[in-house]
């Protein structure tokens, strides 16, 4: 046995069991404008654009879009877009490690790593050697080996150059002759001017769509081999998964919904769940006949089953797949709940809360957010924003216990909804939490049941949380009063 | 999910990203969005977004209608090609949604007195289309119409435009007016018309209701500066035969000003109710002076609970006669010392009318009362003080008074809101506060709202609990805020930044 073998041990351990004491996973100044300060500025200062083209008309436009997306990732980063948390980047960063090492010769420098704070199932890559991974997609991943599947595809987006590809063929294409002519013809038409340039615009979509899938099709090819290089499994099932990406809220509740609500002892009544409204939302209609579920084009990931057949034979016969830890997988799903709910998307976050307690979780934290979801929502009440808050979705979208979760969130009546707060405020769970966590049982109650909702009050409360715990991650949302 | 209410935004930003700006603008600047609620019993159920997106040849443009439901969120899109179609109307009912246009044909422009006939082109029309909850036309239907020529715009439109209203379990009334006549019909839902009458009767305004047992159009025939002049006709649901007409007079040839034509929210039958105009002294628009004199007897409540003579239930409560505690014979509340002037009126799940309006005080002007007695020994200037009034009024709070079956009155509540400056009493009643006064029913919990609008802030108000929900300031820094009626029990908030030029919409339970 190794002499190194029982230190680490004891150092994995209390790694862990400190990650599970501790709640706040990260603290206020991971966030990317203050974690990634130097980075934003010097991307602002290399990415130059390149002298490319003789033409001066195609280069001004060349440099226009190539300034568009240096735009992007600098304010992405300055709103907070990305955020680095030790142990949930170490798992990406690792298997990003282990894909450059084992492909030396392919891979000249290894990328600049961000995590992306979206619920969205996915990763990209923006050229320049970044790329960015969802919480959403570490979230989802099962698996070590399915999280690499996705960070090869992206690297191999970078090594094939396909972000600066597209700019290039963009600024080439806006500039063409051709398109030129084609968006002038539409202006000398008499008729039809909007279905002309539609077509023009198509035109230019569908072959930039069929460069796209070729395009993914290249990226998945080499991202096998990197990945076969890197002696990580390959397994095409992914893609499968992957295609059943979008329907996270389609996913039923083991119990039925007035369930988690009776457990707080905060009183329910059926009636809040069935929808009273005689509006057209209640209605049987149908206007894509015959089509059910999501279509293609609205899909995160498109083509998936048939990049499962082109990979098919490529797949590893005896995979061994290793699971996401389970505490980087909680501390993920954490930093994704705290993200929707302080993007104030309560119903996702509120049912993604409830889907960890079907999971048996019995976390504080959790309560902590059932508690955050409902001042929030009395906050959002309060100042007339109820409706934004609850993000109301089409049934057809999402399963019937989001249906009934959402409508229990529009038609509580105010009284309950302050009456759910108080009892929140006073539950048992809160000995278990943190000072902040404390601090911000204290915010809310100002948002949310304080008799004096003036703006002088808030901040002051919120500067008070500030100043007593300014490391704490919840300062993002006590910031926010604290400016006004 | 709410894009359609932005189409025409979204389309600008896309498009300019692209470059070759002038194309895109020019492109853009074709493109035009309307939006209508959709009702069906009255109440509010959906959203229709009507654009017109582009001329498609010499005498047809492409269309789209985007429905959403009440939530604002899209649940389908129809794209059709028309000739120029103006959206007037639309009303729902099994499944059915009926839209009601005009048909624009090409017609020379006219200007000046030539210009105000009634243009019998071949074209003009007024357009029914009929259309499933499955994204299909079901019919079109199209009425040759003359339509009239303003004047000075030179756009063309319908003497009186089309209103359409469903009849339960039948189908779709459909009212319009031309320069000479008027239409009025039930189309099915597959769009087959039952029956149309024309009517030659000549009125200023009309007002389309239907009910299970029958169809009542109430008309004002005197012109704006009288209150009076009401009448309700009603028609029968089978074949349009006309079952009774209602002069809005009470027994003594008192004109009814009517505040409110509507459908009663526990029976589904129509009523109207507003004030009893006194025929001597009433007539022409009220002022604050002339309610002082008592312009009004009383209020009334007429419930029309069947199309016949004898389905009609009218309830009159006078305070000319000193009949009613609460309030002079000259129409003085005792409990404020204030007169009322109504704006609006609406019934309760308990079949009560309640009357909201702005309570006005009268206080004497000292000033002109002392200079009339100085210069009493001249006789030009005294005559020119008394002229111009020894009163001054103030608009103070909202006031909302019930009547209930038996016609007796009472003070609901005295709701809080902007109070106008002293005013001369011959200035209009609203002048000095640009005040409204919305009712919102909620059948789910038989409560009555009503959201009043004032200079300075929106309050909402619940009827039977008699308490102020909430007061929204109209301007908050940079932002502006509006409220508009929503689907039942809600309201839509508008909220439009200035600084940002953003405009956010959200509908809030009341």
């Amino acid at each position: 046995m190794p002499k190194l073998f029982i230190p680490l041990l004891l150092v994995l351990t209390v790694g862990i069991n400190h990650l599970n004491a501790q709640t706040e996973i990260y603290q206020f100044q991971d966030l990317s404008h203050f974690y990634y300060a130097k980075q934003k500025d010097s991307i602002r200062k290399a990415w130059d654009c390149p002298a490319t083209y003789s033409r001066k008309e195609t280069q001004k436009k060349y440099r226009e879009i190539w300034d568009e997306r240096t735009s992007f990732i600098t304010d992405a980063i300055a709103s907070d877009n990305y955020i680095y948390q030790p142990v949930v980047y170490q798992l990406v960063a690792g298997i990003v490690d282990q894909i450059v090492k084992a492909n030396p010769g392919t891979i000249k420098q290894r990328p600049l790593l961000l995590i992306d704070r979206s619920a969205s199932v996915n990763a990209y890559a923006v050229g320049g050697n970044i790329m960015a991974v969802n919480l959403g997609l570490i979230v989802f991943s099962e698996s070590r080996e399915e999280l690499a599947l996705a960070i090869a595809h992206e690297i191999s987006h970078n090594l094939l150059s396909h972000p600066e590809n597209a700019m290039k063929q963009r600024a080439e294409w806006l500039t063409s002759d051709d398109y030129n002519e084609s968006v002038n013809a539409v202006l000398d038409s008499k008729y039809e001017r909007l279905s002309r340039l539609k077509k023009v615009l198509e035109g230019f979509s569908f072959s930039r769509s069929k460069h796209q899938r070729y395009k993914e099709s290249e990226a998945d090819s080499l991202a096998i081999q990197l990945l076969k290089n890197s002696g990580i499994s390959f397994q095409a099932d992914f893609f499968l998964r992957l295609d059943s990406s979008d329907n996270n809220y389609q996913e039923p509740l083991k119990q039925p919904v007035q369930a988690y609500f009776t457990s707080y002892q905060l009183p329910f009544e059926a009636v809040w769940t069935s929808k009273k409204s005689r509006g057209l939302s209640t209605r049987n209609y149908n206007f894509n006949s015959g089509k059910t579920g999501l279509q293609d084009s609205l899909k995160t990931h498109p083509d998936c089953v048939q990049r499962y057949n082109q990979t098919l034979n490529q797949s590893d016969k005896n995979a061994k797949l290793t699971p996401v830890p389970d505490n980087i997988k909680a501390a993920a799903n954490r930093m994704l709940i705290w993200n929707m709910f302080y993007k104030s998307n309560l119903t996702p976050c509120l049912y993604r809360v409830l889907l960890e307690k079907d999971k048996g979780n019995t976390d504080q934290w959790y309560d902590f957010m059932m508690h955050n979801i409902f001042t929030a929502l009395n906050f959002a009440d309060r100042e007339m924003h109820r409706f934004s808050a609850i993000g109301v979705v089409p049934k057809e979208y999402i399963s019937k216990d989001y249906y009934e979760l959402q409508t229990m969130l529009e038609q509580i009546p105010r009284e309950s909804l302050e009456l759910y707060c108080q009892v929140l405020q006073k539950a048992p769970f809160w000995t278990g939490l943190s000072s902040s966590e404390k601090g911000m049982k204290q915010f809310m109650y100002t948002l949310a049941l304080d008799p004096d909702p003036s703006d002088k009050n808030r901040s002051r409360v919120a500067k008070n949380f500030v100043t007593s715990h300014s490391a704490s991650m919840y300062c993002e949302l006590a910031g926010d009063f604290n400016k006004k | 999910m709410k894009s359609t209410i932005c189409l025409s935004v979204l389309l600008n930003v896309t498009l300019l990203s692209f470059g070759q700006t002038k194309v895109f603008k020019e492109v853009n600047e074709e493109i035009s969005t309307q939006i209508n609620m959709i009702r069906q019993d009255g109440s509010l159920v959906g959203y229709v977004a009507f654009t017109q997106l582009e001329k498609a040849s010499e005498d047809s443009f492409n269309y789209r209608i985007s429905i959403m439901d009440e939530n604002l969120n899209d649940i389908g899109i129809v794209n059709f090609r028309q000739e120029e179609l103006r959206l007037q109307a639309v009303s729902f009912d099994q499944d059915v949604l009926c839209l009601g246009y005009i048909k624009i044909g090409k017609q020379p422009r006219l200007k000046g007195r030539k210009a105000r006939i009634n243009v019998k082109s071949i074209d003009n029309a007024v357009v029914l289309q009929f259309l499933g909850l499955d994204g299909k036309i079901i019919e079109m239907v199209k009425n040759r119409v003359g339509l009239v020529v303003d004047p000075l715009t030179g756009s063309q439109d319908l003497a009186h435009s089309i209103q359409l209203r469903n009849v339960p379990n039948a189908g779709f009334a459909c009212f319009y007016g031309e320069e000479e006549k008027n239409q009025l019909g039930i189309y099915d839902y597959r769009g087959k018309q039952l029956w149309q009458k024309s009517t030659t009767e000549k009125a200023n305004a009309y007002g389309l209701l239907a009910s299970a047992d029958g169809v009542y159009i109430l008309s004002k025939k005197n012109n704006g500066k009288n209150e009076g002049g009401y009448e309700v006709s009603s028609y029968s649901n089978k074949d349009g035969a006309v079952l009774n007409k209602y002069i809005a007079k009470d027994k003594i040839e008192n004109s009814l000003k009517v505040l409110q034509f509507d459908l009663d929210p526990a029976t589904g039958k129509p009523f109207i109710s507003g004030n009893i105009i006194n025929k001597r002294k009433g007539g022409v628009l009220a002022n604050a002076a002339s309610l002082k004199k008592g312009v009004y007897d009383g209020v009334f409540t007429v419930n029309f609970n069947g199309p016949k003579k004898s389905d009609i239930k009218e309830v009159f409560t006078y305070w000319n006669n000193g009949s009613q505690q609460i309030v002079s014979s000259k129409g003085r509340y005792r409990h404020n010392n204030s007169f009322a002037s109504y704006h609006s009126s609406f019934r309760d799940a308990e079949g009560n009318t309640y009357f909201a309006g702005s309570a006005v005080i009268k206080k004497p002007k000292w000033g002109s009362i002392f200079w009339s007695v100085v210069t009493a020994p001249l006789v030009i200037p005294p005559i020119v003080i008394v002229g111009a009034g020894l009163n001054k009024y103030k608009m103070m709070d909202a006031i909302v008074v019930s009547q209930d079956g038996k016609g007796t009155l009472k003070v609901n509540d005295d709701i809080k809101a902007d109070h106008s400056k002293f005013y001369s009493g011959r200035f209009p009643l609203r002048m000095p506060v640009n005040r409204g006064i919305n009712n919102v029913y909620n059948s789910n919990n038989k409560t009555n709202y009503l959201i009043i609008y004032d200079t300075k802030e929106i309050t909402i108000y619940n009827v039977n609990i008699k308490k102020t929900l909430r007061v929204i300031p109209r301007k908050d820094g940079s932002v502006s805020t509006y409220v508009f009626p929503a689907k039942e029990g809600h309201i839509m908030v508008s909220e439009y930044n200035k600084k940002e030029k953003t405009s956010r919409y959200s509908i809030e339970s009341l």
